[in-house]
């Protein structure tokens, strides 16, 4: 019969040793920077009830999560994503807080993914959830944030694009199509495949709004998209939403950022589950955004506890990644000694590292071994820089100079 | 600055984006004597041509490690998922269809049908759209084998001529979808190098616009 006891799940893995110490280098940046400005730690249950991410509640479509039933017969499924269950757990729990709530979370989230296609099913996602407030002050802050959680951990070029779905879903509302239709354009304006697109909208409609959906997937760039933007849109649901952007847009210009933040007012939504404005992040050499986030502000009504809402995700695994492709950063740690307990002085032996260990920073190894060549062999092909012997006298060799100098 | 890679289907479509970036005024010597390479420099470095089979080219670039990649929609419907298709080349043009025996009405009866084709996803998902459950099988060859040895009620593959089915007895009933060689960006990198990316479509627009 053939066994699996060998290897871990398609699209798992182990995470070990120096990807490891990167992987937590990261998260200690973002997490300095999330609490800085005010956010708590939550951690929510790695499996929930299907229900939770249902209906809008989660832009992963249900056949892409896991499955599991528990014994009453109710579906459960492996976290997909984070939000929807810190929604629930703010609509319950947090009903009655001061908003409003900002919360950071920092957990791995499960998606089925094609076989073979190089691509993880388990992701390590650190972000956070600002819940209660809907100005575009809010925005700013979120976004600047966000900025900021890249600046933090990378030290290549990255960007933030900016958007809103608002521009799709008035000009769709507009069109005379049937859903069929409106589904294939809001497909053709995603992929930015401008032919076919065109070819599709001259099949249905002439006027203004075709022109301007044709237009949309191209307003991205920097500020110039305002200008092509501003012919299109001039009611004042769609002018109003625009100036939100330019605000936002240029107040973060306003704080240096001006090299990384650009716009693509052409985003569509996957599950109607965004509702203003959205963001990605991208670092030069991914190949896929590395931050993503937006203003969700119907899925707390969903939980019985309507508010409005913002957050991002970060993926830790693709900047754990790019640091260890930066080449070796963080060393794993040695020990800068050894301690050796001669017979009948093995309590010593601990004792005398647990003194030495109230240093900071020093790290002292008991050794298991039978006998000081042993032990001195050890130290060397570990690189421990120090020997020390307790017996009735403490002796101290130099590891480096291991074959005489004692002491 | 690294150079844009574009990513182009070994083959019919190798040879018609050579023409069209010599017509962008682009040095190609290097792919004349290109040996057995794989990358291979155009305009003095400026470009990194890598040459792929069809499905690999969607890999590379989805995964980032090629900018750009010239692949045919049939490749794209069947294994595309995210990246942008922003041109439609026009050359390579051909159509994905149902074919079955000429005399043969594939939709009668109540039997479930089987259809053979290289390309599953596309198959299943037209059939999907029509409420009707297939059984699909993948062949890897001369996809007409299948209905001729019984294996198959009918085929989905691709037809330029339509002789092959002609000479074997069957016959396009249906078209799925119109193909051409697309141009294809990955997502971050339409993001990261937009002016670069933006420079090099406007020339191959009017370059296309050129060679036609």
């Amino acid at each position: 019969m053939k066994t699996y006891q060998l290897i871990t799940p398609k699209g798992t893995k182990d995470i070990l040793l120096e990807e490891c110490e990167a992987k937590r280098w990261i998260e200690a940046r973002l997490r300095q920077v999330y609490t800085g400005y005010g956010y708590h730690e939550v951690v929510t249950p790695g499996i929930e009830y299907l229900d939770v991410f249902q209906a809008g509640g989660c832009n992963t479509g249900s056949e892409n999560m896991f499955k599991l039933i528990d014994n009453e017969g109710r579906i459960l499924v492996l976290r997909p994503d984070s939000t929807a269950p810190i929604a629930r757990m703010v609509s319950t729990r947090l009903k009655h807080s001061v908003r409003p709530v900002r919360l950071f979370y920092n957990q791995r989230v499960y998606r089925q993914k094609g076989m073979y296609t190089g691509k993880s099913t388990e992701t390590s996602q650190m972000g956070i959830e600002l819940i209660g407030a809907n100005t575009s002050k809010t925005d700013l802050e979120v976004i600047a944030m966000a900025a900021e959680a890249l600046e933090s951990c990378c030290k290549q070029e990255y960007r933030i694009e900016i958007g809103h779905c608002g521009f799709f879903e008035a000009l769709i509302g507009r069109l005379e199509a049937d859903d069929n239709q409106k589904e294939q354009i809001r497909l053709l304006i995603g992929a930015k495949n401008y032919a076919a697109l065109n070819d599709l909208l001259d099949t249905l409609d002439q006027g203004e709004t075709a022109a301007a959906l044709k237009l949309l997937p191209r307003l991205f760039g920097g500020q110039e998209v305002f200008e092509a933007a501003g012919e299109i849109f001039e009611d004042a649901q769609t002018k109003k939403i625009l100036d939100n952007l330019r605000w936002i847009y240029y107040s973060l210009i306003q704080m240096g950022l001006k090299k990384s933040v650009m716009l693509d007012l052409g985003f569509v939504n996957d599950n109607n589950y965004y509702t203003g404005v959205i963001f990605q992040g991208y670092i030069q050499g991914t190949g896929e955004a590395v931050l993503s986030g937006g203003r969700y502000d119907q899925l707390l009504s969903r939980f019985g506890d309507p508010m409005p809402a913002i957050g991002f995700g970060v993926n830790v695994d693709r900047l754990t990644k790019l640091r260890l492709a930066q080449g070796p950063q963080d060393d794993l740690s040695v020990p800068q000694i050894l301690v050796y307990g001669e017979p009948g002085y093995e309590v010593l032996c601990l004792q005398y590292a647990q003194t030495l260990r109230q240093q900071p920073g020093m790290i002292v190894e008991n050794a298991l071994l039978g006998s000081r060549e042993e032990c001195l062999a050890y130290a060397q092909s570990k690189g421990i820089s120090k020997l020390h012997i307790v017996g009735q006298t403490i002796e101290i060799i130099s590891v480096e100079a291991a074959g005489g100098a004692r002491g | 600055m690294k150079p844009l890679r574009i990513a182009v289907a070994k083959g019919r479509l190798e040879q018609k984006t050579l023409d069209l970036l010599e017509f962008m005024g682009m040095d190609c010597s290097c792919a004349a004597d290109k040996g057995r390479k794989l990358i291979i420099p155009i305009d003095g470095g400026k470009l990194e041509m890598v040459l792929a089979k069809a499905p690999d080219i969607i890999t590379y670039v989805e995964h980032g490690v090629c900018d750009i990649g010239i692949v045919g929609k049939d490749t794209i419907m069947e294994s595309g998922q995210s990246l942008f298709e922003v041109m439609d080349l026009g050359f390579g043009k051909c159509r994905m269809v149902l074919a079955t025996y000429k005399d043969k009405d594939f939709y009668k009866g109540f039997a479930a049908k089987t259809v053979a084709t290289k390309y599953p996803n596309i198959a299943r998902n037209y059939f999907e759209a029509k409420g009707m459950d297939v059984d699909i099988v993948k062949i890897e060859g001369s996809v007409e084998l299948a209905p001729l040895l019984d294996l198959a009620d009918g085929i989905v593959d691709i037809v330029e001529t339509g002789s092959t089915l002609k000479a074997n007895g069957l016959e396009e009933k249906e078209v799925i979808a119109h193909l051409s060689a697309r141009l294809i960006v990955n997502i971050a990198s339409m993001k990261m190098r937009k002016e670069e990316i933006q420079s090099f479509l406007n020339r191959l627009e009017l370059a296309l616009k050129g060679v036609k």
